[in-house]
């Protein structure tokens, strides 16, 4: 019983010469079905992807989010500039304040030498 | 096309003299840039008319600023310029250097309102007003000291006595001035204009 089984096994699998057209069967199938459906696939899946209600809805969210950036990151350099320039103001006005009170306690103690 | 050439860098180069002529009270300070590696401390501060809004912008009454009364003072100013060097040592800027700022004083406009020499510690300050009838144009202040010297350029209309009253408001106390209103270092001579 095994042995018949096992012998028409052998018979089933024995290797078998594809013949000398294999290789030129093989390209035309490739030719034929497989080559022309893949523009057709790429086309449709563009279709799909330009259809879909979330792509503008999605590029909108980008370009908000990117104009936010943009305006945070010029905020920070707009406060960035305005605080030095707060902080030189002061200075300079404190520098020139100084040498204008000198010169008015000079003139102060010039007009009256006894106080 | 030469011709066209020519009247080109003549114009770009009347620019310089046309913005002078635009902003009369404005000095041209010379570069310092030699002063400020021998100094122990300097200041350099250039606030054009754009900066100056920007800082009138974020002055408030924090950290015991008037803003108001800073903002009230800086309204009709076009521009802020100090050049401030501390040296080690006395005799580290030549007197040349204050004679190129001084030079530029003697032209139309500009009168010295008040000078101080203290003879004994040879600390000298002028102060140039630039006047266009009732208007005042721009401010310069020249001290100059052995060991320090402070240029002051306020271009525009500034009020001295409200410019005086801020000292000691920014966290700085007053600086060599006594209760009674003396100077502190003393045999100031005094001479206004």
């Amino acid at each position: 019983m095994s042995d018949e089984f096992e012998n028409a096994l052998r018979r089933a699998l024995r290797p078998r010469d594809p013949g000398e057209d294999f290789c030129a069967r093989v390209v035309s199938q490739i030719d034929s079905s497989a080559m022309p459906l893949r523009p057709a696939r790429i086309a449709s899946i563009r279709r799909r992807a330009f259809r879909s209600p979330w792509l503008p809805v999605a590029l909108a969210a980008s370009l908000i989010a990117a104009i936010g950036l943009i305006q945070m990151r010029q905020d920070a350099v707009d406060t960035a500039r305005a605080n030095q320039a707060r902080t030189e103001l002061l200075q300079a006005l404190t520098i020139a304040s100084r040498n204008i009170n000198i010169v008015r306690a000079a003139v102060a103690r010039e007009e009256n030498p006894d106080s | 096309m030469r011709f066209r050439s020519v009247i080109l860098v003549c114009a770009l180069a009347a620019l310089p003299a046309l913005a002078a002529a635009a902003d009369p009270g404005r000095l041209h300070l010379p570069d310092f840039s030699a002063l400020s590696k021998l100094a122990t401390k300097s200041v350099d501060i250039s606030l054009d008319p754009s900066l100056l809004r920007l800082a009138s912008g974020v002055i408030n009454d924090s950290n015991g600023t008037n803003g108001a009364q800073v903002n009230a003072l800086i309204k009709g100013l076009r521009g802020i310029y100090v050049r401030s060097y501390t040296f080690d040592r006395p005799g580290e800027y030549s007197e040349a250097q204050v004679k190129a700022v001084e030079a530029q004083l003697l032209a139309p406009g500009w009168q010295p309102i008040v000078s101080t020499h203290d003879l004994k510690q040879g600390n000298n300050v002028d102060i140039y007003l630039r006047r266009s009838g009732d208007r005042t144009d721009g401010l310069a202040i020249i001290a100059a000291a052995p060991r320090e010297l402070t240029i002051v350029n306020i271009v525009g209309s500034i009020d001295l006595a409200k410019l005086a009253q801020l000292q000691g408001q920014f966290g700085v106390p007053r600086v060599g001035i006594a209760a009674s209103g003396q100077v502190k270092s003393g045999s100031a001579a005094a001479q206004t204009h």
